[in-house]
């Protein structure tokens, strides 16, 4: 895959979602991890991020809190809810649903 | 819940923005760090964590859009512009703001009224308290012989009562003198309000009795007042009219019930003398039993009513009796459906959305103006939405302070209204006060109605146009068109202006012309029996007390001398004449005059000079005399001047009746001065027959030697009771009842007078901002054309010619509008005055308009076509 592709659409609630759930973080770290931990192919920019992080907040998937960081700064760290949890697993299926569909259509020669 | 939510989210909105920008600038610092950390110089390493990041602006505006607080932020600075706006524009914010707040005072007022018409007593059960009413009989109303014939056999009501209102002088222990506001009800009304009293006990079914001693239950206030609020005070004295009472109780503070009096004694209630057709007026109320409503309790009283109709010749005819809630005997209502009360509340909004619209032409006329703003604002990415909701924060702005200003009127108006004595007492104490609570979120709901239809309809039309075509046309003044339905509106909104104005001077008019007493009315006051006989031996008695009591008051000390009539004197028509002409006998002329039956003594006691012939005499009295004296504009007006004594004449028996083939003719003996005259010298024409005092209930006027006839109220009561006329007895001075300096009077101009104003402020603000935008349009044209020499009257023609013709069609229409609805009430809607008042607001409204065109005529001539071309 090209470095800095598009998320597919819908996907990027599902990667906050699992990224947070894995460890609560700032809207900063979290977009570095996901550069790091895509190899730079998917880059999430900040026009797309935070809108994401608020819709979620909004719907009570996840939660923020103003934390103080390590080097003395404040930062809003978000932390997934039992609500975000429950959500994240009804995504989660249905996109390996939806990806083992996709594999079985693409493994056919 | 969600609104809930909503509600907090306004609060916490400033903390959530910050919290946002804070996040965002922590993120931009930690990318700065970063790039630097790469090697890049700080201003670098800044502009690559902006690139990386992009537009700040823009990602907040999508975080605020996510969280549905976008408008919140806009808020603030909208409200600024808006009320920057208001200040800046004084001649709209003025005109208009002070028209609609006219508009929402009526409006209010009219939902106010509906509050009270719908409003219930603040008791235990309130709803399902009652009065019972006769309606659209010869006499409505009911009396003390019409509860004392339901009280033991109706069963749909409970705690079936009865009250009159009384005026007494109280004179406690410890308080010395006071007028007091006096209650007569039964016991059972005590039952019905389920109040205990605070001390002592309230008024008994053995208190009604005839021989019973008189007691008196006081209210909280009259305690504290009276006797400090002595806790001792029950077996305490009061005196009310000079008769004494033992306190046998106090009700607690706050009640008052059924009506605003705080003292309470007992109504009679085992008189005989009552009869159904005379009585003073005795309020019947009840508590409907359980499983029982209104029309039940309606069937059973009718039948109550039929039986006794049928056994008792002497029940009046009656149309209708009905059981409505307790309130609406207040109001004299109760035959209107509801449907007529909600179309009078429609119709009073109405008149608002009528001066918005007003508004919203001067509102038009000042966006058209703006264009250019509106256009840059939209090339900048502004969306229509955006626009029209800033115009709609403007038009809120105006239509709030409107509101307030209404608010603000009405009040002031209840107030003055609610302060006028007869009304203070007569009322329900839980309608006096202020405003009712909800006739704020009222007004606050009509601003919101208002600011939509000053606001956003110009908006959208405005916003309506393509942007290019705007662009266009944006060199050649305006690119908004004043369209036909614009024109319609100014039309329709003259025609409305000239219908109403005649009726709203009318009033204030007459109110103001009324005829003024030409007798010392001031000095005297009316009063009458309060009960009347029943048998052939009753009537002897009754008679002769009658004489009696004139001997006394005659007698007293304060009393320059006492008379009686058959009314007290007339002010309007009340029948109609016929009058015999000499010449021909086959010709008769009908007049409208003013009837009274009258003691001879009448015109030395009101001092009304003879002119001519002789005053009435005793021998006038006698049954079958033809006697009559008349009035100078009898003589002036009907016969035409000249010698009336021994000319002839007849009347009907009311306004509307013929005159009966049989009705005695009169001959004229005397002529007397006119007894009032209006401030232009003229008087309606009046005739005066002799009547002698008998076993008919007569008014007494009596003429006191000071110039406060109103302290002879004790002495006059004491009097009618020892003579046994019966007690509670209402006198009335006759300055008050002509309204001599009344403020009902001066409500009567003000009210009318604010109204007029409005609307011929908002007729001349319309106008004027049609006529603006008809030279806004057109400047480059008449530029044009005056520097090809066109005359400075051709070109204001072409550029009126189209509004001049709305506003002649639209006056036209008023006025035929006017004239027919004039017609339709029997020409008393404009007092008789169609013609002059017509041209009088006619005139007044031309003036108005040809003012108003003013401005925008010697702007239209100023325009030259060297500065259009230069502007271009």
């Amino acid at each position: 895959m090209q470095p800095n592709t598009p998320l597919l659409p819908g996907t990027l609630e599902l990667v906050v979602l699992q990224l947070l759930q894995a460890e609560p973080t700032n809207g900063y770290d979290l977009s570095l991890r996901i550069q790091a931990i895509t190899k730079d192919v998917l880059n999430v920019n900040a026009g797309s991020l935070y809108p994401a992080l608020y819709r979620l907040e909004k719907r009570g998937l996840i939660k923020g809190r103003w934390e103080e960081t390590a080097n003395g700064r404040r930062a809003k760290s978000y932390a997934v809810t039992p609500a975000g949890r429950k959500q994240l697993a009804n995504e989660r299926e249905s996109w390996e649903s939806f990806a083992g569909a996709l594999r079985a259509i693409l493994n056919v020669t | 819940m969600r609104f809930l939510r909503w509600i907090v989210s306004l609060f916490r909105h400033r903390r959530v923005e910050r919290g946002m920008q804070e996040e965002m600038r922590e993120h931009l610092e930690r990318a700065t760090e970063r790039m630097m950390a790469r090697g890049l110089s700080p201003d670098e390493a800044r502009r690559a964590a902006l690139r990386e990041f992009g537009n700040v602006h823009h990602v907040q505006e999508q975080s605020r859009d996510v969280r549905g607080a976008r408008w919140l932020g806009t808020l603030g600075p909208d409200a600024k512009l808006a009320l920057r706006m208001l200040v800046k524009n004084p001649f709209l914010s003025v005109v208009g703001g002070l028209g609609m707040a006219v508009a929402i005072c009526i409006a209010i007022a009219f939902f106010t009224w509906t509050t009270f018409y719908y409003s219930e007593p603040p008791i235990e059960e309130g709803d399902r308290v009652v009065t019972v009413e006769y309606i659209d009989g010869d006499v409505s109303g009911t009396t003390l012989f019409d509860y004392v014939a339901w009280k033991d056999e109706v069963t749909s009501l409970e705690d079936l009562s009865a009250y009159r209102r009384v005026r007494a002088e109280a004179e406690a222990d410890l308080g010395g003198t006071s007028a007091a506001s006096v209650i007569e009800m039964t016991a059972s009304g005590f039952r019905l309000a389920r109040v205990p009293p605070l001390l002592g006990r309230p008024l008994l079914e053995s208190d009604e009795l005839g021989g019973a001693a008189p007691v008196a239950v006081i209210g909280f206030d009259e305690w504290q007042r009276w006797f400090g609020g002595d806790p001792d005070v029950v077996g305490a004295e009061i005196r009310l009219d000079g008769r004494a009472y033992t306190v046998v109780g106090v009700m607690p503070e706050g009640f008052r019930f059924p009506s605003n009096d705080g003292v309470w004694t007992a109504l009679g209630t085992d008189m005989t003398v009552e009869r159904p057709d005379f009585g003073e007026q005795t309020f019947v109320f009840a508590r409907l039993a359980p499983g029982v409503d209104n029309e039940g309790a309606e069937a059973e009283l009718t039948a109550l009513s039929e039986r006794r109709a049928a056994e008792d010749t002497r029940s009046r005819e009656r149309a209708r009796l009905v059981v409505v809630p307790f309130i609406r005997h207040l109001f004299d209502v109760s035959q209107y459906p509801a449907w007529v009360i909600w179309l009078a509340q429609l119709f009073s909004a109405l008149i608002l959305v009528l001066v918005a619209v007003n508004v919203a032409v001067l509102v038009y006329a000042r966006t058209a103006l703006r264009t250019g703003e509106i256009v840059v604002r939209t090339a900048l990415g502004a969306s229509r939405a955006r626009i029209v909701s800033q115009l709609f924060l403007e038009a809120l702005a105006l239509c709030l302070a409107a509101a307030v200003l209404g608010l603000a009127m009405a009040e002031i108006g209840f107030h003055q209204i609610f302060s006028l004595p007869e009304l203070r007492s007569a009322l329900p104490s839980w309608l006096l006060g202020s405003l009712p609570p909800t006739a704020i979120l009222y007004a606050v709901g009509l601003a919101v109605l208002a600011a939509f239809v000053v606001g956003v309809v110009p908006g959208l039309q405005a916003t309506g146009r393509d942007l290019q075509s705007t662009l266009r046309s944006l060199g050649g003044g305006t690119g908004l068109r004043l369209g036909r339905s614009w024109t319609l509106l100014i039309c329709t909104q003259v025609t409305v202006a000239v219908g109403i104005l005649p009726a709203v001077v009318g009033i204030a008019w007459n109110s103001f012309l009324r005829p003024t007493p030409n007798f010392p009315a001031s000095e005297m006051i009316w009063f009458r029996a309060p009960s009347a006989p029943t048998t052939p031996e009753a009537e002897a008695d009754f008679a002769r007390a009658q004489a009696e009591l004139m001997r006394r008051v005659d007698a007293l000390p304060e009393v320059v001398g006492v008379t009686f009539s058959s009314s007290v004197p007339r002010r309007v028509a009340n029948v109609r004449a016929e009058l015999e002409v000499t010449e021909d006998p086959t010709v008769t002329a009908i007049s409208m005059v003013a009837s009274h039956d009258v003691d001879p003594g009448y015109f030395d006691l009101l001092g009304a000079p003879l002119l001519a012939g002789r005053p009435l005499m005793a021998s006038d009295t006698a049954r079958g005399a033809a006697t009559v004296v008349v009035s100078r504009t009898f003589v002036d007006q009907i016969l035409g001047g000249g010698n009336a004594l021994g000319r002839r004449f007849r009347e009907s028996a009311n306004p509307s009746s013929e005159i009966a083939p049989e009705a005695p003719w009169f001959e004229i003996v005397g002529v007397v001065e006119d007894l009032f005259v209006f401030p232009d010298g003229g008087a309606v024409p009046a005739t005066f027959h002799a009547m002698a005092l008998g076993s008919e209930p007569v008014n007494f006027l009596a003429r006191a030697r000071s110039s406060e006839p109103a302290s002879l109220a004790v002495p006059l009561r004491v009097l009618v009771d020892e003579v046994g006329l019966g007690r509670g007895l209402t006198v009335t001075p006759m300055g008050e009842y002509y309204g001599i300096g009344g403020s009902e009077n001066r409500l009567m101009v003000v009210i009318p007078g604010i109204i007029a104003l409005s609307v011929l402020l908002l007729s001349a603000a319309g106008i004027s901002a049609m006529m603006s935008f008809a030279v806004t349009r057109r400047q480059r044209e008449i530029g044009v054309r005056t520097a090809l020499g066109a005359t400075k009257t051709h070109v204001i023609a072409s550029v009126f010619k189209r509004s001049a013709v709305a506003l002649t069609v639209g006056a036209l229409l008023g006025a035929t509008l006017s004239a027919l609805v004039d017609r339709a009430s029997g020409g008393e809607l404009l007092g008789g005055q169609t013609v002059p008042l017509l041209a009088l607001v006619g005139s007044v409204t031309l003036v108005t308009a040809a003012l108003a065109t003013l401005a925008p005529a010697r702007r239209a001539l100023r325009l030259q076509a060297m500065d259009l071309m230069r502007g271009e």
